[in-house]
């Protein structure tokens, strides 16, 4: 496995340690506010990415040794 | 009528070569296989016989699909040549197993020398990404299982690259260019995460070239953690067993591989959900705890007012305590001179005038004698 992530995988992530951060009990009001509108604005990208994110289709053509004649 | 041409022993041989490269350049023979024997690890030996004649066959360990034994039926290529030495035989080129039995059997012997050497252990199973950014696809560009794995994929998922390395998935030739795929793949700057070995179903001939030797080194070798899908019901193929993971058919390699868009939608769904919850339940334990505060100042307020009362209430009663005209009210009398107080009898001469206050009014006086105490 490679160690670099997708941006999905590495979006997904940021927005579980936001969901677990603001579920902690000693969250300060200010600091929820900033978290929530934080996860939000995670949560539109990721829709985004996962609508509209395109795949593209590459070919690669070997050249394989024909049988040989000996 | 010309006259035959006598040959050495040696020229013989050279024509006969040259006469049969000529003719049989190649030649493909069908048998069952009989005295098989391998010499210092290297050499193969073997004949190919049928009911009615038998032929003698060499080559090396390279060329085979995997063990072999006798009895197996198999279809070799190869190229026939009379040795100076040790007579005819046909230089091997490829041995495919033929026939059901064959291939099974072939199958069964090469499953086990590759247990024995751990190729299909679990502890050497990696996990594939998920989602994997570049998927690498071995499989033939023409076939359906081609075009339902890309289908599947697209419909599921967005964002992927997936590089193709369009490979026959049968007959001769895939063996080698399964395994140069996988290679290829290896070897890119920008590897794939991922390599997908797939084919739909077919017959256990069809199939031979995911339990051969070769394929299945090279995808137990491949450095990218790998898939491989065949589609069929029965026997798993050595590769399917030497790889990280296995699906039943490409679609279903596509569908674990990536997940699907709309489940994924329906869980961020979820999860903005989740963050209004949880930063509503937050601000309501704040508002909650500011209520409780505002009530608390509230109480403290109150009973500062009515301690602060109390303390009127009894500096009021001190202060009428010491008020002069209480004492005139209970029949004491304030006797002035000159308009000073008088404090002492002894400071009052007789025919002083007095002035004497009393509870309702002042009376004056003329002093007749004064009488002090001894």
């Amino acid at each position: 496995m490679t160690a670099k992530q997708s941006q999905y995988q590495a979006l997904s992530q940021e927005l579980d340690k936001i969901v677990h951060a603001l579920q902690q009990p000693d969250v300060a009001v200010d600091e929820a506010v900033a978290l929530y509108e934080k996860g939000m604005k995670l949560v539109e990208r990721l829709e985004k990415h996962v609508v509209q994110a395109e795949t593209t289709l590459e070919k690669i053509s070997l050249q394989f040794d024909a049988p040989k004649e000996s | 009528m010309p006259e035959q041409p006598v040959f050495t022993v040696s020229e013989f041989v050279a024509v006969l070569n040259q006469t049969l490269e000529y003719a049989y350049a190649n030649v493909s023979i069908t048998g069952e296989i009989a005295n098989f024997r391998v010499s210092k690890n290297r050499w193969v030996y073997f004949d190919l016989k049928d009911d009615g004649a038998l032929v003698r066959f060499f080559g090396t360990v390279y060329q085979m699909p995997g063990p072999l034994e006798d009895g197996m039926l198999v279809t070799v290529r190869g190229v026939p040549r009379l040795h100076q030495q040790y007579g005819f035989s046909v230089t091997i080129q490829a041995v495919t197993p033929t026939g059901e039995g064959s291939i099974k059997k072939a199958a069964a012997l090469l499953e086990a020398k590759l247990t024995a050497e751990g190729l299909f252990d679990e502890a050497r199973k990696r996990p594939l990404p998920y989602p994997p950014r570049c998927i690498g696809l071995i499989t033939s560009g023409e076939s359906a299982a081609y075009r339902d794995f890309i289908k599947i994929i697209q419909a599921r998922w967005g964002g992927l690259r997936v590089v193709h390395i369009d490979a026959q998935v049968q007959g001769e030739p895939a063996v080698a260019q399964i395994v140069a795929a996988i290679e290829r793949l290896n070897g890119l700057a920008e590897a794939p995460e991922v390599l997908v070995i797939t084919r739909g179903g077919g017959s256990a001939e069809d199939l031979q070239a995911f339990s051969t030797e070769l394929v299945t080194r090279a995808v137990a070798a491949s450095r990218i953690p790998t898939l491989v899908a065949i589609g069929h019901e029965v026997d798993l193929s050595l590769a399917e067993l030497a790889a990280d993971c296995r699906a039943s058919t490409p679609s279903n390699a596509a569908e674990l591989l990536v997940p699907d868009r709309q489940a994924v939608l329906g869980q961020l769904q979820a999860q903005r959900e989740q963050l209004g919850y949880v930063v509503g339940h937050r601000l309501q334990i704040a508002r909650t705890a500011i209520g409780a505060q505002g009530e608390a100042l509230h109480r403290y307020a109150e009973q500062v007012l009515v301690r602060a009362r109390q303390n009127v209430a009894l500096h009021r009663q001190l202060l009428q305590a010491y008020n002069p005209q209480a004492a005139l009210q209970r029949g004491y009398a304030m006797v002035r001179s000159g308009g000073a107080a008088v404090r002492e009898a002894s400071s009052v001469q007789v025919g002083d005038e007095l002035a004497i206050a009393l509870n309702g009014g002042t009376l004056t006086a003329t002093v007749k004698q004064v009488i002090l105490e001894k």
